[in-house]
């Protein structure tokens, strides 16, 4: 089954008990490159494997685009939720990303909370952001 | 083509590649020549005084003095660039001089390199001797590992420095990953493009931000002459390379740079034709030696990343006999057709020992840790006919009792 997630999920981090892996994917039809516009879509997968039930409350994003330049980027929740895990549970979710570059990264974190109310933060692993070369083949 | 076609980017840009190959960069005097002028001189001259003091204060357009500036080198820098899809390229005397210069004219003492364990050995020796002898503090790491590039950044990494595919060993970088990652932590990523070129990556499509060369290889690829280039931005060239280049002189000659531009017309057919031989040579010798490493076969543990990052794979491969050093001196002196040399790139199929020629100045125990087994050789697959390379492969195995 591991295996089969890490052939589905490019990236992959663990923190406290905490596995975060990330599926990210270039959307063409959702772009507008002759306005500068790339679009990727990413799946997120959280997977609680602590014996306790944890709740996520808080994403933290940085973001690079080919200029090197830096967006931070911060909310509660992810997609409008703040899940709550009970050991071995999952949580899935799919947002975008746009940039006015044809390339960058992502990476975080989440901050969660345990069953004491105590926050810890959990790594998101870093991944690059790739469109297909546009250069004439 | 009109004369200035060549050298105007707005036209040569919209050129395929091949085109760019056959053209771009050219320049033509008022004779009209077909082939790229010559310009064999070192200095130059000028109508009057004021001509001088402009040039050289840059309010005048032209040459000033071919470590500075030669029309022929021009060339050849702005087809390499077009080829790669870079805003600006230098061309220097060696490969060695190309990544000597891309390192040295960034660092400064207190600055961090990490760079791929798995590279040719001058280049080692550049990153184990060379910059720590200048307070450059260097980690070298498992290229092939993204995580160990995550570990190794420090506050003060300056530069990422590594080859894909790795002489010898043919380790592929995830280029995708590790230059993104690079660009998300203000480092500047230099890759060494020698065993692929542009024909067959293009390490700037992943985000590289500077790429080196060995011109002398594959661009050149008939074994004639020396030649390094460096390919990056135009800030870049201008504002961090030039100031060293020029200053320091590890200048191309016109002829160098003249031989290696009409080796650049050729390259793609060659790359591509001696990948294509190479893969044939490769499969015919799997299961006859003890491990195979060319990322174009399946065998190859990194086979999907690099035919994802490729074109094609290239003409150079390794293998590693049983018997070590002996057996693979055994098979070196058996063979008949290819020649015993430590080149690459070339039209000619060439083989070497990699422990006791390329990598001998490492130490054994470098030599360990980067996988550069006594038991190994490595091929250059030139354009002969791949049955002959076969037959003379199997001539020189089976007289080594392999």
């Amino acid at each position: 089954m591991q295996d089969v997630l890490s052939s589905l999920f490019q990236h992959a981090a663990m923190t406290a008990g905490i596995t975060v892996r990330v599926a990210v994917n270039f959307m063409p039809d959702q772009s507008r490159t002759d306005a500068k516009r790339w679009f990727w879509v990413y799946h997120i997968r959280i997977e609680n494997r602590r014996e306790d039930t944890v709740q996520l409350r808080t994403r933290h994003w940085r973001i690079t685009d080919a200029r090197g330049l830096v967006s931070l980027v911060e909310g509660d929740g992810v997609v409008g939720e703040t899940p709550v895990l009970a050991p071995g549970q999952t949580h899935d979710y799919v947002s975008g990303c746009e940039l006015m570059t044809n390339m960058g990264s992502m990476e975080g974190h989440y901050t969660f909370v345990d069953e004491g109310g105590e926050p810890f933060d959990v790594a998101i692993p870093f991944f690059p952001l790739a469109a297909p070369a546009i250069a004439q083949r | 083509m009109k004369k200035t076609a060549g050298t105007d980017r707005t036209i040569t840009s919209r050129w395929r590649p091949q085109t760019r190959a056959v053209r771009a960069g050219t320049w033509r005097s008022e004779h009209g020549e077909t082939s790229e002028a010559l310009f064999l001189n070192s200095g130059y001259t000028y109508e009057n005084a004021a001509s001088v003091a402009a040039r050289f204060a840059g309010e005048e357009a032209g040459m000033t003095y071919s470590r500075l500036q030669n029309p022929t080198v021009a060339m050849l820098e702005e087809r390499i660039a077009a080829m790669e899809g870079a805003e600006a390229c230098r061309v220097q005397a060696s490969g060695m001089a190309a990544m000597t210069t891309a390192l040295l004219c960034q660092l400064q003492t207190g600055d961090h390199v990490v760079a791929g364990r798995a590279a040719f050995g001058s280049c080692r020796w550049l990153v184990d001797n060379l910059l720590p002898k200048f307070g450059i503090e260097t980690t070298v790491i498992d290229a092939r590992d993204n995580a160990a590039w995550e570990a190794a950044v420090r506050p003060n990494t300056k530069a990422f420095f590594f080859e894909t595919p790795a002489n010898p060993t043919m380790d592929i970088v995830d280029l995708e990953f590790v230059c993104s990652f690079a660009k998300s932590r203000g480092i500047t990523s230099v890759v060494d493009n020698a065993f692929a070129t542009s024909a067959l990556q293009r390490p700037m499509e992943f985000g590289a931000d500077v790429v080196a060369y060995s011109a002398t290889k594959l661009m050149d690829g008939q074994g004639r002459v020396l030649a390094g280039a460096v390919c990056a931005s135009q800030d870049w060239i201008d504002n961090v390379l030039l100031p060293f280049q020029r200053n320091t002189g590890p200048n191309l000659s016109p002829f160098n740079a003249w031989v290696v531009l009409k080796g650049l017309e050729t390259l793609s057919l060659r790359a591509h034709k001696q990948s294509q031989n190479a893969l044939e040579v490769g499969r015919s010798l799997e299961g006859r030696v003890h491990r195979m490493l060319h990322p174009g076969l399946e065998s190859f543990s990194q086979h999907n990343l690099g035919v994802r990052q490729m074109d094609a794979c290239g003409p150079i491969f390794s293998v590693v006999l049983d018997g070590g050093r002996a057996k693979a001196h055994a098979v070196l002196d058996a063979l008949e057709l290819i020649d015993i040399s430590n080149n690459i790139g070339d039209s000619k199929s060439l083989a070497c020992h990699p422990a006791s020629s390329t990598h001998a100045n490492m130490g054994a125990e470098a030599r360990e840790e980067m996988g550069v087994v006594e038991g190994m050789l490595r091929f250059n697959i030139g354009l002969e006919d791949p049955a002959d390379l076969i037959e003379d492969l199997d001539q020189a195995l089976s007289r080594a009792g392999l």
